[in-house]
C-alpha cells in the first residue's frame, strides 16, 4: 500500500499488508474503512454479495481503533465480511430467509467476537442460499449473488456472497460456513482460497445451525498467509460450544516452503466424468507439487462415491430437527394467527422451496418405519467413509481432488434440478462426513476463463500441512495476478 | 423401496408442520421420490463392519480427537439479559392462547 491510501490502492491489498500499513502509520483504519465502503458502493450493485453493510458501525469502530493507536492486534483495522448466518449483535442476521428478515440477535457469534478482539472490522453481512442450503446462492430469499468472473454464472454456494466479495477485491477476508462444501466450492468457483478446519477447531456458538454434526465455520482469503492469520484468530476451545476441541493452535509458518517428504494421495477412480478443463488444471497443479518435492500416488477411497447420498440423508435429517425451532414462538417472523398450531403452519410457510424440500426429506428419513433403512444406514456408511480416510492416511499425508467437478455453471442451469445441484458437492462432502480439514486453492483457469480449484484434505487437526501445500500451489502459479471481470 | 404417494407427502408435511398447496404436494411427490431413490443406494452397502468400528468410537462422525469427553468447570457465568432475549414486558415468550379461550 502506498503512502497516500485511496480507494484505488486498497483493492487486492492483503490483510497482512493492511495491518502493516496501519501499524507503520502509512494509512489509518478509518481510511481503509472508507475505501472499502466506497468499493462496495461502486461494485456490489453488479454482484449482490452483501445483504447488509454496516456503514456507521464500521466507521465508528475504525475511528475507535485509530484513537487507540497501533497495537499488536493481528488483524488491526482489517475489514472482514461475514456470512449472514453468523450472528452479529444488534445487526441483521437473516440466513437469507424471509423467516429471519427482521431478526437482530442479542449476541455475537464467538468467531465475530474473536475477529473483533483481533482488531478486525466487520464491514457487512453476505448473501447465501437460505439457511446455507444450496450450492449456487440462487436459493437466497433476497436474490442471487453473481460470479465476479462472469456475471451470467453462479458464484457457487452456499457462501457465495463471501466468496464473491473476496474475489472482487472488496475485502481481503470473509467468513462462511461449510456443511458439505459451502466454503470450498464457492472458493473454487470464484478463484479464492477457502479453508474448512477440522470439526471442533472453530466454535459454532452463534452460527445458525443447519446440520450440527457437519457444520463448520470457515474463512475465505486470497492468500495462504491471510488464511493462516484468520485461522489463528478464530480457532480454539470455547466454553459456549461443547463440540470445540482442546487442541494446540495451528502451527504454520510461511517459510515451510519445501514439500520434501510430503505424500499426496489421489483417488483416481473418483475423477471420472469431471470437466476436461478441471482435469487439466488439476494435473498441472499435481505436477507443480511434484516439482516442489511432494510424492504423488494413487489411492482408493472405496466408499467415497456414497458420500453425496449419505450427506443428503444425514444432513437433511439434522436440518429438519434444527429448523423445527422456526415456529414463530421465539425467533424472527411470526404469522398472525388465533391458535398456536395455525401460527406454526403460517409462520413456516415463509420457508423457501429448497428449505421445504430438505425439511421434507429429513422428516421422512427420521419418521417411524424409515429411520433404520435410511438414517441409521447412512450413519453406518458414514463410518465406512471415515475409515477409508483413516486407511488412506496410513500411506499418504494429504488427499488431493478437484474441489468441484465443473467450473462455475450458469444461473438457472441447475436450480430446478435438485439432484444435479447436489452433485456439485461430490468432492467436498466427504471431509464434512469424516470431520477432516480441507482447503480449496485456486490452480488456474479453464478454457472459458473461469477459475478452477484444487482441494486438499488432511488428517484431523493437521491444518498446518494443508497450509503448506496450499502455499506451494500459490507460489508456483501466477494465480494471484489474475483479476475477475467485475472488481474493485 | 415403495414409491412415494401424495398422501404420504401430506403426512410428512404434517409431521414437519409445513402447509403445502396442491401444486407443492404434486411437485414434492416427484422430487422426493427421485431424491430418495438416489439416496437408497446406501441400503445396498454391507455395513456390518461399521457397527464394530462405532462401538469403539462413541461420537459418530466427528474427528476422533474431537470426540474426547471433557467436562467444563461448574461455575456461574452471566447469561444474556432476559429482556433482550424475550423482547417483551412480560418476561415470557407470548403466544396465542393454548388452553381454554
Amino acid at each position: 500500500m502506498t503512502s497516500t491510501t485511496s480507494a484505488r490502492d486498497l483493492p487486492y491489498t492483503t490483510a497482512c499488508e493492511i495491518r502493516a500499513a496501519i501499524v507503520d502509520g502509512r494509512t489509518t483504519a478509518s481510511e481503509v474503512c472508507r475505501a472499502t465502503l466506497e468499493a462496495i458502493d461502486r461494485v456490489d450493485p453488479r454482484l449482490h454479495a452483501f445483504l447488509f453493510v454496516d456503514r456507521e458501525g464500521a466507521l465508528a469502530r475504525a475511528a475507535e481503533l485509530d484513537r487507540a493507536g497501533p497495537t499488536d492486534a493481528p488483524l488491526l483495522g482489517v475489514p472482514v465480511a461475514v456470512k449472514d448466518n453468523i450472528c452479529t449483535a444488534g445487526q441483521p442476521t437473516t440466513a437469507a430467509s424471509r423467516l429471519l428478515e427482521n431478526y437482530r440477535p442479542p449476541y455475537s457469534a464467538t468467531v465475530v467476537s474473536r475477529l473483533e478482539a483481533a482488531g478486525a472490522i466487520v464491514i457487512g453481512k453476505t448473501n447465501l442460499d437460505e439457511f446455507a442450503m444450496g450450492s449456487s446462492t440462487e436459493h437466497s430469499a433476497f436474490g442471487p449473488t453473481l460470479n465476479p468472473w462472469a456475471t451470467d454464472r453462479v458464484p457457487g454456494g452456499s457462501s457465495g456472497g463471501s466468496a464473491a466479495a473476496v474475489a472482487a477485491g472488496l475485502v481481503p477476508i470473509a467468513l462462511g460456513s461449510d456443511t458439505g462444501g459451502s466454503v470450498r466450492q464457492p472458493a473454487a468457483l470464484c478463484g479464492v482460497l477457502g479453508f474448512k478446519p477440522t470439526y471442533g477447531r472453530v466454535s459454532r456458538y452463534g452460527l445458525i445451525a443447519f446440520a450440527s454434526s457437519l457444520d463448520q465455520i470457515a474463512p475465505f482469503a486470497r492468500t495462504t498467509d491471510d488464511a493462516a492469520l484468520v485461522l489463528r484468530a478464530i480457532t480454539g476451545a470455547d466454553a459456549r460450544d461443547a463440540t470445540t476441541a482442546r487442541e494446540p493452535p495451528v502451527d504454520y509458518r510461511a517459510d515451510d516452503a519445501t514439500l520434501e517428504g510430503v505424500r499426496i494421495g489421489v483417488p483416481r477412480d473418483l475423477l471420472d466424468g469431471i470437466e476436461a478443463d478441471v482435469q487439466a488444471r488439476f494435473d498441472m497443479a499435481l505436477a507443480e507439487l511434484t516439482s516442489a518435492g511432494a510424492q504423488v500416488k494413487t489411492i482408493e477411497l472405496p466408499h467415497a462415491p456414497l458420500a453425496v447420498p449419505v450427506y443428503y440423508l444425514v444432513g437433511n435429517a439434522e436440518a429438519s430437527s434444527n429448523l423445527a425451532r422456526y415456529d414463530g414462538v421465539r425467533y424472527g417472523f411470526r404469522a398472525d394467527s388465533s391458535t398456536v398450531t395455525e401460527m406454526y403452519y403460517k409462520t413456516r410457510a415463509a420457508f423457501g422451496a429448497e428449505v421445504k424440500r430438505r425439511i421434507m426429506i429429513g422428516t421422512y428419513v427420521l419418521s417411524a418405519g424409515y429411520c433404520d433403512e435410511f438414517y441409521v444406514k447412512a450413519q453406518d456408511v458414514r463410518s465406512l467413509i471415515r475409515r477409508d480416510y483413516a486407511a488412506a492416511f496410513e500411506s499418504v499425508d494429504v488427499v488431493a481432488t478437484p474441489t468441484s467437478p465443473t467450473t462455475a455453471f450458469r444461473l438457472g442451469e441447475r436450480v430446478d434440478d435438485p439432484l444435479q445441484m447436489y452433485l456439485s458437492d461430490i468432492f467436498t462432502v466427504p471431509a464434512n462426513l469424516a470431520g477432516l480439514p480441507a482447503v480449496s486453492v485456486p490452480c488456474g483457469e479453464g478454457a472459458s476463463r473461469l477459475p478452477v480449484g484444487i482441494q486438499f484434505t488432511g488428517r484431523a487437526f493437521d491444518e498446518a500441512l494443508l497450509l503448506r501445500v496450499a502455499h506451494a500451489v500459490e507460489r508456483r502459479t501466477d494465480w494471484l495476478a489474475h483479476r475477475p471481470a467485475v472488481r474493485a | 423401496m415403495p414409491s412415494l404417494t401424495a398422501d404420504e407427502v401430506r403426512r410428512i408435511a404434517t409431521l414437519a408442520r409445513l402447509e403445502l398447496n396442491e401444486g407443492e404436494v404434486e411437485r414434492l411427490t416427484i422430487e422426493l421420490a427421485a431424491i430418495l431413490e438416489y439416496a437408497a443406494q446406501v441400503q445396498r452397502v454391507d455395513t456390518e463392519s461399521a457397527r464394530a468400528v462405532d462401538a469403539e468410537q462413541p461420537a459418530r462422525g466427528t474427528a476422533d480427537a474431537a470426540a474426547e469427553r471433557v467436562l467444563r468447570p461448574d461455575v456461574l457465568v452471566p447469561s444474556l439479559p432476559r429482556k433482550a432475549v424475550l423482547d417483551s414486558d412480560t418476561g415470557f415468550f407470548t403466544v396465542p392462547r393454548v388452553l381454554g379461550g
